[in-house]
């Protein structure tokens, strides 16, 4: 999921973490959001915004990061800029 | 039947069909997916596409086809608020307003001039400025619909050329952006037909016929490999592309890893 990759790369540089520990993040916080059952590929717009301020920013609550309102405020906004790209990978 | 003409439907036809696929073909993505904002864009296609069997079919119901005319650019500026555009500030309510006061007064003058490009009976000099109108109104749904898709998507994909994207999502980008800019372009043809030299067959009218219905062509078949890219076309782009093969953690797993590496971090 490109969406997912490009959210993650930008996590990981802001906390300081592996690229592919802040991509695992983010499916962990989607699959948080709405059980095991809704598959990655499934997820909108808004599911996606959904996860980031709720269960994204709960997770980096409990990993005591600082700055989390600046990160979930960037994640959103660069969400929103490469919105097509949900639709572009999907078809 | 004249060549000429033979050749005009045989041209009319690939785009028709290369047109309905991707509608079809769409259809059924939107369904499989739950991707409902591509609706518009379906019946874009549909539309762009229907009308003209329609008015092969129905030459009498002529208003019908004028009404069909009408929506494809307003579709097409609702696909691009709803793919590139939601939560996010754009002109969007600007263009719909303009196309729908342009388009509502197009339908007008249409219906009770019959006016068209080109033109099927002589119009009299006095009525001239209802023909520039509806070379306005083509005009600047052109404008407000192809071109912005074109611009907008060629924009997105500067912004994601260089991020580590599977290639074949960066060229549907590319594809679509040119695709739509140089359709749009397109536009100025209709500017060099003459409003006194009536009928399709004729001289010059054939030449700007087959120059439009090229360029339709060429958007079709850009919109066909953009949204139904083929497997072997995928595979070209992605030719040079490593696929990163990423673990998948359990949570307790994924969990010690980032605390392991943010106390590293620290240190």
């Amino acid at each position: 999921m490109p969406i997912i990759y490009y959210l993650g790369d930008l996590l990981s540089e802001k906390i300081g973490i592996s690229t592919s520990a802040s991509r695992g993040l983010i499916k962990l916080s989607i699959k948080e959001e709405f059980g095991p059952f809704k598959l990655i590929s499934d997820i909108r717009l808004k599911d996606y915004q959904d996860s980031i301020n709720n269960s994204l920013k709960l997770r980096l609550q409990d990993l005591k990061i600082s700055n989390i309102e600046e990160i979930v405020d960037l994640l959103l906004k660069e969400l929103i800029t490469l919105q097509s790209l949900i639709i572009m990978e999907k078809i | 039947m004249q060549l000429t003409v033979v050749i005009n439907y045989s041209l009319q036809v690939v785009w028709i069909v290369l047109q309905l696929i991707v509608a079809t073909f769409l259809s059924f993505k939107a369904i499989k997916t739950k991707r409902y904002n591509l609706i518009p864009l379906i019946l874009f296609f549909l539309i762009s596409s229907l009308r003209i069997i329609f008015i092969v079919i129905f030459p009498s119901l002529l208003i019908i086809f004028i009404i069909m005319i009408q929506f494809p650019n307003i579709l097409l500026v609702i696909f691009t608020k709803l793919t590139f555009f939601k939560y996010k500030k754009s002109p969007f309510k600007a263009f719909l307003i303009i196309l729908i006061i342009v388009r509502f007064i197009d339908f007008v003058i249409r219906l009770y001039f019959q006016i068209s490009i080109p033109m099927t009976y002589i119009l009299p000099e006095s009525n001239l400025i209802y023909y520039h109108y509806i070379l306005f109104s083509i005009g600047i749904s052109y404008l407000l619909s192809h071109f912005w898709l074109g611009i907008v998507a060629l924009k997105y994909y500067n912004t994601i050329k260089s991020a580590n994207i599977e290639p074949w999502i960066k060229k549907r980008y590319q594809i679509i952006g040119l695709g739509s800019l140089i359709y749009g372009f397109s536009i100025l043809i209709y500017y060099f037909i003459p409003y006194d030299v009536i009928d399709i067959s004729s001289y010059p009218n054939i030449i700007y016929s087959y120059l439009i219905l090229s360029f339709t062509i060429f958007y079709s078949l850009c919109m066909y490999f953009a949204w139904i890219m083929p497997k072997w076309l995928k595979k070209l782009f992605n030719k040079e592309f490593q696929e990163f093969l990423e673990k998948e953690f359990e949570e307790n797993e994924l969990l010690e890893l980032i605390k392991k590496e943010l106390s590293e971090r620290t240190q």
